[in-house]
């Protein structure tokens, strides 16, 4: 019996077959948890999660138990073979023997594969569940929670979060329990069966082992993170590098990018080179103390041989025993750092379920007006922070008119369309529609009734007829089709390989920021809406292609409200009224020719923007 | 213009042979020769110790059996293996260090060398290639997990295993060819098990990579757009959609486990039916009186020690094929043809007046022609507007000014002399350059607009920041000028990006500026603000550019109106405005 001397083989194959979120960089799982005492509560949280699934959970251990016993029996039957069989010469029971160890071997191997795979099943069962509920409490937060948290904050906690768990469940369950009682059963095979005192040399060696491997592995943590973020620090410079290839080299900055990326990454190998000599040197030295059990095993159990206190199979046993020992305490303290980071992934997701603000309830359920609608905003004040964003703002627009809201960046425009969508509420003052407050409806119905359009457009992973549609099934193909061709767009859906058939990817690389804006628009007006709100939807559209969608907009909006913020001018020159917003004040108001003879602000802006020629 | 086109060819057609790869290794070996010696000296040198272990441990049983041994015989062989041991480890520690070493020291080089080659391409390559393609060649092919462990570790621990085999089967032969043959041989199949097994469990987890990567890229995008799923009233509907994307996900999950956990397992039994054989065949021979208990165990110890060099092998044989792939994709960008040629000793830019001309200038993107013998005339103190529907070719005209895109056909003239006869870097200093969508970087604010150019005041500094537009926000900026603007300005508003790289591009006074629709995220009062004091600041300069504005277009000295590709009419304003086309896009009353 030897040593399978090959630490970093083995680790490597274990690396690759137990890495599910290796690829994806997880910037919280280096956050430490910030109360590990309430570890029980989150294992006590846990269990009504497993409790679907605790018929395969059970199986899933007994099975666990029993292959555990299966790899336990294997030295004892090689030290029956050795004493019983081999030395005395009977080669028949040694066959009879071995043949029992085969199917011994077959069992354990099945029992094994099973209880891996069911054990993988409610991990990833449970792990799913999570992922579901959390999402769909997630989506139902207001919008002050999305804006403190940043997109790549949630996915992370979502998808990485919730795999860091995983290895609870799975990982740490079996190698935890199973190699546990492999140990403890192993040493109490050794102890009662053969020699008390060799045992606990042997085993006495593991809480050593153990121990060393776990402070090892936090000693090193600090400086795991910090190569984990020197390498994001390097692949940042690279993409920014690739990404403004042009820019330096027009400005001729070659040679000092590619500079700084070297320092970069010379600094970062600094760090690696200490990780690789310090990890390479530890799990050597671990191997070697198992190299050190052997000694010990031969030399004091050489000498009990001798004086015939022990048989020739027993110290074969011991080596074996030896052999089986050390590789699940290495994984034991390989796991502990995932075990932790689980903990602290739970305490994550968990703080996410628990997470309070959900969008307000209606007080009452009031139906959304079904004819033309008027919008009135009385005395609302509003801010997010600190800053009033919006002071004292009243303006009525009358059903049917399409109205205008211009100033400066800052002041307050894109706020009173997030409060007319309940996005916040005021802090003072009432938003009311055909003069009933919009905190009486409710949200969906409030919202199904208004067509926003933003700078810019979201795609859903689908069908380019999906994500115009929103899954509205009762929109046909036709309706799609009219609008397109109103607004201009169907040309660019023909240009398409699969037309409205298109499997649309997220980022949408297939469509330029004006083609982008021209299929909101179509989006916004396929819903229907009595109210349309354009929030800058067409700074990168050419004049031409904007003309078309204004025009659009008369016949498919007559009748209907319209709200609409612009940098350009020109393009609201003909609404109904315009709205001059600075610092949150209602500064003007009036149609483009009232606010021309006025000779204010908007006058200014004007006299501006068509500078003289 | 669209910068979508052909992507690359499928690289893992053009793979490379297992010599064309160590061919192209070579050079990063050999200022490390040292290092090299060493590994092949020290690597032999910690197996030997290694494999004598179990024969001593024969030692010790063979004299227990024997039962005519002292104490102090079993404590000097037992001292003996102890330092086996001890040497082993040092050897196998040092062996392993250097090759980490050397793994992350290669991804390096590799990277090094792949810098200096991309920085020299022009744009022309990056319609070619899509910049997430060549950022992840630049990151994950080259990687010390990639082409950078191959580099060393695959190919030395491909050494280690076949001495470590060597070594074993030496000493086995020797103490019993018959059973040698027995135990030994079977274990081959390890190495096609690996072999077959890793090719499949890839296969599942690229799978699941897939499903993982769909299931990020549809949380990126609902997340993003809140705003609008909220606005729709698609909650209910999104978390639908997302649920799906979970169980497909798990699916995957779980069929690679299926795969996974058997190959697992599979590895530990490999060891175990090693064990039965010897004990079965061994058993026999013992009984046989034809080989020792000592013997019988001495070839147990060694099938425990053959198990991994055969999983070795496996692996350099995986990881060769993958290496050979990543090779092909690096060399792919460095030896892409340099379009963009630098004159040794060209002509010096002229001081004084500048005309720039393009003359029947033509290029295609493959079959495609998106520019057609366009000529046209800038002059110094001028102001000349491309103007023209999207796609018609106005920002694609501009990249061949500051010639990181040459021409297929036609000329862009200096004074009359072609461009490319002026040195390279003079004209690239000379010209003011900002781009549609602008490229800033992780550093702060005025690391961003002095961009690394030597010789710039604070009051050149500020007379940009004026200019822009800049220096009323600078209040807004917690540390001013040295304000961190984050990856690619992320912490910037999209207006501000623009003004920091019209900063940018006008610090150092550039004789010519560039300017593609890079207006249009201001208002029109700053723009109006920012022409005026552009026009104070350096009168005489040349300006070409991009705009969609019609009270820019009105004050232009020059429109040159192209649509598809083709100029379709030049003039002013005035002029132009009995254009079809030009009214058409800036004139149809609304």
């Amino acid at each position: 019996m030897s040593l399978a001397k090959h630490p970093a083989g083995s680790t490597h194959l274990k690396a690759k077959l137990h890495s599910p979120t290796s690829a994806i960089p997880s910037v919280q799982a280096d956050t430490q948890p910030k109360k590990l005492a309430g570890q029980w509560d989150l294992i006590k949280r846990l269990i009504p999660w497993v409790r679907p699934y605790r018929r395969t959970f059970l199986m899933a251990l007994v099975l666990l138990l029993f292959s555990a016993g299966a790899k336990m029996l294997g030295p004892v039957i090689l030290q029956q073979a050795v004493d019983n069989y081999i030395v005395p010469g009977h080669f028949e029971g040694l066959l009879l023997l071995l043949g029992a160890y085969v199917s011994l071997l077959i069992a354990g191997f099945v029992a094994n594969y099973v209880e891996m795979i069911q054990l993988e099943i409610v991990g990833q069962r449970v792990v799913s569940d999570l992922k579901k509920r959390s999402f769909s409490h997630l989506i139902q937060l207001n919008l002050p929670y999305f804006d403190q948290n940043s997109t790549g904050k949630l996915v992370s906690r979502i998808e990485n979060d919730a795999n860091a768990m995983k290895v609870l469940m799975s990982t740490v369950i079996t190698n935890l329990l199973g190699n546990l009682v492999v140990v403890v059963g192993m040493f109490a095979i050794m102890a009662w069966q053969y020699d008390l005192t060799l045992a606990l040399y042997v085993v006495g060696l593991c809480p050593v082992v153990l121990g060393a491997a776990i402070g090892f592995n936090k000693l090193m943590e600090p400086l795991l993170i910090s190569v984990r973020k020197l390498v994001a620090e390097v692949n940042g410079s690279i993409t920014e590098m690739i990404q403004g290839i042009g820019t330096i080299q027009i400005f001729g900055q070659e040679q000092r990018f590619i500079k700084q990326v070297m320092q970069q990454s010379q600094f970062k190998y600094r760090k690696e080179a200490r990780m690789t000599l310090a990890f390479n040197s530890f799990f050597n030295l671990l191997f070697f103390v198992k190299t050190l059990g052997l000694v010990l095993i031969l030399w004091l159990g050489g000498q009990r041989v001798l004086r015939g206190e022990m048989s020739i199979g027993s110290l074969v046993l011991f080596m074996s025993f030896m052999q089986s020992f050390f590789v699940p305490i290495m994984f034991l303290s390989s796991q502990f750092n995932e075990f932790q980071k689980g903990i602290a992934a739970a305490q994550r997701i968990f703080e996410l379920l628990d997470q309070e603000g959900r969008e307000p309830e209606a007080q009452e359920q009031q139906a959304f007006p079904t004819g033309p609608i008027e919008i009135r905003f009385e005395s609302v004040w509003f801010r997010y922070q600190s800053d009033w964003v919006l002071q004292d703002l009243s303006f009525c627009c009358p059903a049917g008119e399409h109205w205008a809201i211009v100033g400066p960046t800052g002041s307050g425009k894109t706020t009173l369309i997030s409060l007319l969508l309940r996005f916040y509420d005021p802090q003072q003052g009432r938003i009311l529609i055909n003069e009933i407050d919009i905190r009486s409806f409710d949200l969906q119905t409030l919202r199904s009734g208004l067509g926003l359009v933003l700078q810019d457009l979201v795609f859903f992973p689908g069908t380019l007829l999906q994500n115009l549609s929103l899954e509205r099934d009762d929109l046909s193909i036709e309706q799609v089709q009219h609008v397109m061709r109103a607004i201009g767009a169907d040309e660019l859906v023909q240009r398409l390989p699969q037309a409205y058939e298109t499997q649309i990817s997220e980022d949408a690389r297939n469509f330029s920021a004006g083609e982008k804006q021209l299929l909101s628009f179509a989006r916004a007006l396929l819903k229907n809406p009595q109210v349309l709100i354009l929030d800058e939807a067409t700074a990168n559209i050419d004049p031409q292609s904007e003309k078309r969608i204004q025009a659009a907009m008369h016949t498919l909006l007559d009748q209907r409200t319209a709200l609409i913020i612009a940098h350009r001018l020109n393009t609201i020159e003909s609404a109904d009224r315009i709205l001059v917003l600075q610092a949150g004040q209602l500064l003007e108001s009036g149609n483009h020719a009232q606010l021309l003879q006025k000779r204010g602000i908007y006058a200014q802006m004007h006299h501006l923007q068509v500078l003289n020629t | 213009m669209s910068t979508q086109s052909q992507t690359a060819p499928k690289s893992s057609s053009a793979e490379q042979s297992l010599p064309q790869t160590m061919a192209w290794l070579w050079p990063f070996w050999r200022p490390l020769r040292w290092r090299l010696l060493f590994l092949l000296v020290a690597t032999p040198v910690g197996v030997l110790f290694n494999v004598l272990i179990p024969l001593v441990t024969k030692q010790i049983f063979d004299a227990l059996q024997a039962q005519d041994v002292s104490a102090d015989f079993i404590a000097e062989k037992a001292l003996v293996i102890f330092w086996l041991g001890f040497i082993n480890f040092v050897f196998n520690t040092c062996v392993q260090s250097i090759r980490g070493l050397t793994n992350f020291h290669f991804e390096n080089a590799f990277r090094q060398r792949l810098s200096q080659a991309l920085l020299q391409l022009g744009r022309g390559f990056f319609y070619r290639f899509r910049t997430g393609d060549v950022t992840t060649r630049m990151i994950d092919d080259i990687s010390e997990k990639k082409l950078g462990w191959f580099a060393c570790s695959g190919i030395f621990r491909l050494y280690q295993a076949g001495l470590t085999i060597v070594g074993c089967l030496f000493f086995m032969l020797r103490l019993n060819p018959w059973l040698t043959l027995a135990t030994a041989l079977p274990l081959g199949v390890v190495v096609a098990f690996y072999i077959y097994s890793s090719q499949k469990t890839v296969a599942y987890a690229r799978e699941r990579q897939q499903a993982i990567s769909s299931l990020n890229a549809y949380l990126t995008s609902t997340l993003d757009g809140i705003r609008v799923v909220k606005a729709y009233g698609q909650e209910v509907q999104a978390a639908q959609n997302f649920d799906e994307v979970v169980e497909k996900q798990y699916q995957r999950e779980i069929s690679l486990a299926r795969v996974a956990s058997l190959l697992e397992i599979s590895y530990s039994r490999f060891s175990e039916l090693g064990v039965l054989t010897v004990f079965a065949l061994g058993g026999w021979l013992v009984i046989q009186g034809q080989i020792t208990l000592g013997t019988l165990l001495a070839f147990n110890a060694y099938i425990f020690m053959l198990i991994w060099p055969m999983v070795d092998i496996g692996q350099f044989y995986i990881k060769g094929r993958q290496a050979s792939v990543s090779v092909e994709r690096v060399r792919e960008l460095e030896e892409y043809p340099r379009e963009i040629i630098a004159t040794p000793e060209g002509l010096m830019i002229p001081s004084g007046y500048l005309q720039l001309q393009f003359s029947d200038l033509s290029y295609s993107f493959g079959e495609h022609e998106v520019l057609q013998q366009v000529s046209l005339n800038a002059k110094s103190g001028q102001r000349t507007v491309l103007a023209g529907a999207v796609g018609a070719g106005k920002s694609l005209l501009l990249d061949f000014i500051p010639r990181i895109l040459e021409p297929h056909s036609g000329h862009v003239l200096l004074n009359d002399q072609p461009l490319a006869d002026y040195d390279l870097s003079q004209l690239r200093s000379s010209l003011g350059v900002v781009s549609q969508n602008p490229s800033l970087f992780s550093a702060s604010l005025r690391e961003n607009i002095t961009f690394g150019r030597q010789g710039l005041s604070d009051a050149d500094l500020q007379v940009a920041l004026d200019v822009a537009q800049l220096s009323q926000e600078m209040g807004s900026f917690a540390e001013g000028l040295e304000t961190r603007i984050g990856q690619r300005g992320v912490k910037l508003s999209g207006g501000q990006k623009q003004r920091v790289a019209i900063a940018r591009a006008l610090i150092h006074r550039p004789r010519i500026l560039i300017l593609d629709d890079c207006t249009s995220a201001l208002d029109a009062d700053t723009e109006a603000r920012f022409w005026q004091a552009l026009h104070d600041f350096v009168p005489e300069m040349l300006v070409i550019l991009v705009t969609h504005r019609l009270s820019t277009l009105q004050q232009a000295d020059q429109i040159v109106l192209l649509d598809k590709g083709q100029v379709v009419a030049q003039g002013d304003h005035r002029q132009l405005t009995a254009q079809p086309i030009y009214q058409d896009i800036y004139l149809k009353p609304h």
